[in-house]
C-alpha cells in the first residue's frame, strides 16, 4: 500500500474528499430542482413546469455527468480507508449502520410521502405536468393494479452497500489484479482506457443515463458506478495517481467540455422516435469520456482548492447526508403548488431551490444535528479541531 | 478436560470459535455465491422474460449449491483431509462439535436462503406476477431447505463420502418431481395464476411435512451422534 494517508496523516489529506462528497450531494438538490424546468425532461418529470429552457438542460446534464460518479469515487476512497482502519468486517459493519440502516428507515417515509404528494397534486393542481396528466386517470381509479415500488432518489444507498459487500468478495477471493493494473497505467491510459469500460453500460440505457431506481440491481449501474467506486478505492491505495494526472487537468477539462458540447448536440436525437443506433453509441462514448474526465478534474481541483479545514464546509458536509435524503419530497411539495403560479421559470426555480435547501438545513439544525438522528446518520460528531472528514470516517458517516 | 467441557459458557465459546473457523474456511466459496446471487437478481431485474427465468433458475441452483458445498467443506473435506484429529485435540465433546457444525452450516445456508425467499416474496407481491404463485414458491423453497437438512443430518452421522454424495444427488433429483407433484394438487395449482394467496389444507400439510423433515433430520442426527462418547 503506497497511500500517502499513512505517511502524512489522515487529517491533512481528507478535507477535499469530504467537501467534494458534500458538494456532489448538494449538486443533486440543484439538479433535481432544475428538472422541473428542463426541456428534455418535460414529458417525464412529475413537477415539469410550463416554464422551461434549454439553458437549464445545458447546466443540469453537465452536472449529471459527474455528480454521482464523483460521489461513488469518494465513497470507494472512504471504503478503502475504513478497511485500513477497521478491517473488512469493521467496514461492513460501519456501512451497514450508516448506509443500509438509514435506507431501511428513510426509504419507506420518502417513498410513500412522494406517492402521496403525486396523488395530491394530480387531484388538486390545475396546470398538471404531462406526467401527472397521464397518471391522473390511473390515480383516480381505486382498483388500479399495483405498480412496483422504486428506490426513488435513495437508489445510491443500496448500490453503495452492494459495492462494499463486493469489496469483501474481492478481498475473500484475493483478486488483486485490478489494483496492480491501475497502478501500472500511465495517466494517458487512465484517462482513455477506463472510460472505454464505461461505454458498454451506457450504450444499454438511454442518454442521458437514468437513475437506476428499480428495486432489482441493474447491471449497467453496477458496472458504471462500480468502476467509479473501484477507482476511488484504488485511489486511496495509490495516492500519487492524482498527482500524476494533475498536469493534464486543463486539457482534460477542455476535452470534457468539447465532448459535452457534442453530446448536447446529439441529445436532440433523443426526441426522434427511432434514433440512429450509431448516434446512440456515440452519445454513450461522449457521456463516458466527458463524465470520467470531469470527475478527474473535480478530484484534482478539489484537492487543490478544497483541501482545507473550514467551519462552514464542515457544517455543510455534516448536513449533506440529511439534506440529500429529505430534499426530494420537500422539493416536490414546493414545486407542485408552483405549477399553478404564473411566474418566470427563473423565479420558480430559485424559490423552489432555496426554499428546499432552507427547509432541509433548518430541519437538520433543529431535528438532526444534536440528536439521536444525527448520530444515526453520521455517527458521533467529533468536536475537536480534527477535520470533519476524519471525524466522519472515525464516526462513520456516509 | 471433562470438567471444562461440562462448563456451559466455555462450550458456547468453543462452538462460536468453531463456527467462525468454518466460516473462514468457507468464505471464498461464499464470496463466489454472493456474486452469483447478484447476477441472478440482476437478471431477474433485467425486464426480459428469458432473463427472468434464467435469473430465477440461477438462484435455485445457487441455493442447492450453497448447502451442498457448505456441508462438503465443513464436514466431508474435514474427514477426507484428516483435519479431524486436530478437532479431537481440542477440549471439546462430540456434542459441542455436533452443534458447532449444525450452527455453522445452518447459518451459512440460511443467509442466502432468507435473501432469496425474501426477494421472491417481494417480486411476487410488488410486480404484476400473480400473487398466488407465492404459496407454490414457498413450498418449493421449503422443499429445498428440507433437502439441505437431510444432507446435513446425513453428513453428521455417515462418514462415507460415497453415501453422502448419493443422498445429496438422490434428494436433488426429487426437486423436479416435487414441482410436478405440486402442479397435480388442484388446491395449489388452481391458485397459481390468480392474485389470491390461499394456504389451503394440502399446502399447509406439505409445509408442515417439510418443517417436520427438517426438525426430524436434526433430531435423528443428534440421537445417533450423542451415542458417541468420543470422536472415534
Amino acid at each position: 500500500m503506497s497511500t500517502a494517508l499513512i505517511s502524512t496523516g489522515a487529517e491533512t489529506r481528507l478535507h477535499y474528499m469530504d467537501n467534494l462528497r458534500a458538494l456532489a450531494m448538494l449538486a443533486g438538490v440543484v439538479f433535481h430542482a432544475s428538472l422541473a424546468h428542463s426541456v428534455l425532461m418535460h414529458g417525464f418529470w412529475p413537477t415539469a413546469d410550463v416554464g422551461n429552457s434549454v439553458i437549464v438542460d445545458v447546466f443540469a446534464w453537465f452536472s449529471h455527468l459527474f455528480r454521482m460518479p464523483l460521489f461513488f469515487v469518494v465513497a470507494g476512497f472512504f471504503a478503502a480507508l475504513l478497511v485500513q482502519k477497521r478491517g473488512i468486517g469493521g467496514m461492513l459493519g460501519n456501512r451497514f449502520a450508516r448506509v443500509l440502516l438509514p435506507f431501511i428507515v428513510f426509504w419507506p417515509i420518502v417513498y410513500f410521502s412522494m406517492g402521496w404528494l403525486i396523488a395530491n397534486a394530480a387531484a388538486n393542481m390545475e396546470n398538471l405536468s404531462p406526467l401527472l396528466k397521464m397518471l391522473k386517470p390511473g390515480l383516480a381509479n381505486p382498483d388500479r393494479p399495483a405498480t412496483p415500488p422504486t428506490l426513488v432518489h435513495l437508489w445510491f444507498l443500496p448500490y453503495l452497500m452492494c459495492f462494499c459487500v463486493l469489496v469483501w468478495v474481492v478481498h475473500a477471493l484475493e483478486f488483486k489484479a485490478p489494483g496492480r493494473w491501475l497502478a501500472s497505467l500511465k495517466p494517458v491510459a487512465i484517462a482513455t482506457v477506463i472510460p472505454l469500460v464505461l461505454v458498454l453500460p451506457l450504450v444499454s440505457v438511454p442518454a442521458p443515463h437514468p437513475a437506476p431506481e428499480s428495486l432489482f440491481p441493474q447491471w449497467w449501474a453496477l458496472v458504471f458506478y462500480g468502476v467509479y467506486f473501484a477507482f476511488g478505492f484504488q485511489l486511496f491505495h495509490h495516492a500519487g495517481l492524482l498527482e500524476r494526472i494533475k498536469p493534464a487537468a486543463p486539457i482534460l477539462l477542455l476535452a470534457a467540455l468539447i465532448a459535452y458540447a457534442a453530446f448536447l448536440i446529439l441529445l436532440r436525437d433523443t426526441v426522434v422516435a427511432n434514433p440512429n443506433p450509431l448516434v446512440h453509441v456515440l452519445k454513450a462514448v461522449l457521456e463516458a469520456y466527458a463524465g470520467f474526465w470531469l470527475t478527474l478534474v473535480c478530484l484534482i481541483y478539489g484537492k487543490q482548492w478544497l483541501d482545507r479545514s473550514s467551519r462552514f464546509m464542515r457544517y455543510v458536509a455534516d448536513a449533506s447526508y440529511w439534506v440529500y435524503v429529505v430534499h426530494l419530497p420537500v422539493l416536490f411539495a414546493i414545486q407542485y403548488p408552483l405549477l399553478d403560479v404564473n411566474a418566470h421559470w427563473v423565479w420558480k426555480f430559485g424559490f423552489s431551490l432555496f426554499a428546499t435547501l432552507g427547509i432541509a438545513f433548518a430541519s437538520y439544525q433543529l431535528l438532526v444535528r444534536n440528536t439521536v438522528a444525527g448520530r444515526f446518520l453520521n455517527g458521533a460528531r467529533n468536536k475537536s479541531h480534527v477535520s470533519s472528514a476524519k471525524a466522519a470516517i472515525v464516526g462513520g458517516s456516509l | 478436560m471433562n470438567t471444562s467441557m461440562n462448563n456451559p459458557p466455555q462450550a458456547s465459546q468453543l462452538i462460536k470459535q468453531l463456527v467462525i473457523k468454518d466460516w473462514e474456511l468457507y468464505q471464498k466459496q461464499f464470496a463466489a455465491y454472493v456474486v452469483g446471487l447478484l447476477v441472478g437478481l440482476t437478471l431477474i431485474g433485467a425486464g426480459r422474460t428469458w432473463a427472468f427465468y434464467a435469473g430465477g433458475l440461477l438462484l435455485l441452483v445457487l441455493l442447492i449449491c450453497v448447502g451442498g458445498f457448505a456441508i462438503q467443506t465443513s464436514l466431508l473435506n474435514e474427514r477426507k483431509e484428516h483435519t479431524l484429529p486436530f478437532m479431537m485435540s481440542l477440549p471439546i465433546t462430540p456434542m459441542t462439535f455436533f452443534w458447532s457444525k449444525v450452527l455453522a452450516n445452518t447459518t451459512i445456508y440460511l443467509v442466502p436462503f432468507t435473501l432469496v425467499v425474501a426477494g421472491t416474496a417481494f417480486l411476487v407481491l410488488f410486480t404484476p406476477l400473480p400473487d398466488g404463485i407465492l404459496v407454490w414458491s414457498l413450498l418449493l423453497y421449503g422443499f429445498l431447505a428440507a433437502n439441505f437438512f437431510i444432507s446435513l443430518g446425513t453428513a453428521m452421522v455417515l462418514e462415507s463420502e460415497g453415501w453422502n454424495v448419493f443422498v445429496q444427488i438422490a434428494i436433488s433429483t426429487l426437486i423436479s418431481p416435487f414441482m410436478l407433484a405440486l402442479g397435480q394438487i388442484d388446491a395449489i395449482n388452481s391458485k397459481i395464476r390468480t392474485n389470491e394467496i390461499v394456504w389451503s389444507q394440502p399446502a399447509l400439510l406439505i409445509l408442515a411435512a417439510e418443517l417436520g423433515v427438517m426438525v426430524l433430520s436434526l433430531v435423528i442426527a443428534r440421537a445417533v451422534y450423542r451415542r458417541k462418547d468420543s470422536f472415534l
